[in-house]
């Protein structure tokens, strides 16, 4: 979706996503700061650890690395990214 | 004539009717949350019922209900940046006028017509007013100028200029951000005769310069010519850069590339706002250039012919949004880019916001400065190269002493304790 789309939240496919999975949000172990800077770091090249490190640099707060890799089947299984 | 609202259709709120009322003017102070329920509940007042009120605020969706409750046709507040500084100023704003049966309208004037019209009624001097509008609308549609100077390797990542032409409603905007397009105007045209008079070669990369409708225009571009962001390796947003700076009691500003997109960008933008700086200020430093003998003269003035002679002071921050920098910083886009801009800005978003306030100076010396960004950006080469890498890393080193060891220490400092992630 690289150029084509720019907000997850404000994508179809998020919300025909969140509409189909009402407690998906809600088992998600994070904030939306958490997420926003998630979102920001992903770029097909950075490792889950180097996000995680990221994420925890500026947020200045710890970040389960569980939590994360929940985020991102997340993300996935919305269609926002691809591994 | 008590008051008028010259010619700016914006000074009426949104939300108004199309209306033509001749009504007394009675002033409402603020209402608090019993009155809102007492008048809410109360119905027409005979005190008040046909009138037009006198506010500190406009109407919103509870003091609305009271209002029109209570019988009243219209509002008719003020607004502004700084009230004091510029008791003439309005700034644009709004309140909730639809969906009423008696409140049709809101009307913002200057604090000095207001303050008038406040006085004349504690004194008891009966003021009756004529409220007209005449609302128009309009299809929006995204038209957005494009332009470039082509680089001699054209498949590579080139340069883009960011502006807005305009912000998707009706305002006054010479500063914002008229100034941002013709700065980057005077760059397209001085870097184009320079180089087809042969002074500067054709550029490695090519210089973009793209002016929208703010953020939902540049998307819509983006959306529009897919895979354009690959195209880039940069982007230079000029926001609100023509103010006076000591007018405007404001200083001139830049935005980093966010933490994500890490760029030399950042050390190159900030050695040339430095260079400008240490020779349009008096700098009392051992290393600085210093002005002649005999007088508080910059050692290589930039001025403007009608501009002011104003030292040039500038602030660097950390990546914020508000602009359109902010489609290319987005991770879907993921091109670094930098805003330069002017904060305060005494006239932001006002009908004052006019080119009586810019100044031709402040201009120059940031066209200088964005120029000489985006052309060493666009034909970097190895003999630029140990002067760019000297910037970038003066300017991280300084950035990592000044803000990241801090926040690193604080962060450790907490952890396990019940502030901890509180930065």
């Amino acid at each position: 979706m690289k150029g084509k789309e720019f907000s997850l939240e404000s994508s179809d496919r998020y919300k025909k996503y969140v509409d189909k999975n009402p407690d998906a949000l809600k088992k998600l172990n994070f904030d939306m700061g958490q997420r926003r800077y998630v979102l920001a770091y992903i770029n097909a090249k950075r490792s889950v650890v180097t996000i995680r490190n990221s994420v925890m640099a500026e947020t200045g707060r710890d970040v389960d690395f569980n939590a994360l890799v929940e985020y991102l089947e997340f993300l996935k299984a919305v269609g926002w990214i691809v591994y | 004539m008590l008051a008028r609202l010259e010619a700016d259709a914006a000074l009426v709120s949104r939300s108004s009717a199309d209306i033509d009322i001749t009504a007394d003017l009675a002033y409402i102070p603020p209402l608090d949350k019993d009155k809102i329920k007492q008048w809410s509940e109360g119905g027409p007042q005979e005190k008040y019922n046909g009138k037009i009120a006198l506010m500190w605020n406009h109407a919103n969706r509870d003091t609305g209900k009271a209002l029109d409750a209570a019988g009243i046709k219209g509002v008719i507040t003020f607004s502004a940046q700084e009230r004091y500084f510029d008791p003439d100023q309005v700034l644009y704003s709004g309140g909730m006028y639809s969906g009423w049966k008696n409140l049709q309208f809101g009307f913002t004037i200057s604090w000095r017509q207001w303050s008038e019209l406040l006085e004349d009624l504690e004194k008891g001097t009966p003021t009756t007013v004529q409220c007209k509008t005449k609302l128009n609308q309009y299809p929006d549609r995204f038209e957005s100028v494009f332009s470039s100077i082509p680089g001699k390797e054209p498949d590579k990542k080139g340069v883009i200029f960011t502006a807005h032409l305009f912000e998707g409603y009706t305002k006054r905007g010479a500063n914002d951000d008229m100034s941002g397009c013709v700065v980057q105007l005077e760059i397209l045209r001085a870097l184009s005769k320079l180089i087809a008079e042969g002074t500067l070669p054709k550029p490695r990369r090519t210089i973009y310069f793209l002016w929208p409708n703010e953020i939902s225009g540049t998307y819509e571009f983006i959306k529009q010519n897919p895979g354009f962001p690959d195209k880039l390796s940069i982007d230079i947003n000029m926001d609100m850069v023509g103010e006076a700076l000591r007018k405007n009691n404001g200083i001139f500003t830049m935005s980093e590339c966010p933490n994500h997109l890490p760029s030399y960008l950042d050390g190159l933008a900030d050695s040339l706002m430095n260079y400008v700086w240490r020779t349009n200020d008096i700098v009392y430093l051992n290393d600085s250039p210093r002005g002649r003998m005999g007088g508080q003269y910059f050692p290589r003035p930039m001025w403007e012919k009608n501009g002011s002679k104003d030292a040039f002071r500038y602030f660097v921050h950390q990546a914020t949004g508000g602009s359109d920098h902010i489609c290319f910083n987005n991770p879907m886009v993921a091109v670094p880019g930098i805003e330069f801009f002017t904060w305060p800005d005494q006239w932001y978003h006002t009908d004052t916001d006019t080119p009586d306030n810019a100044d031709p100076t402040e201009m120059k010396r940031v066209a200088f400065i964005g120029a000489a960004a985006a052309w060493a950006a666009a034909n970097c080469t190895d003999e630029m190269l140990p002067g760019l890498l000297d910037a970038v890393s003066s300017f991280g080193y300084a950035r990592v002493g000044k803000r990241e060891l801090p926040a690193a220490g604080e962060t450790a400092e907490h952890r396990g304790s019940p502030t901890a992630g509180s930065r």
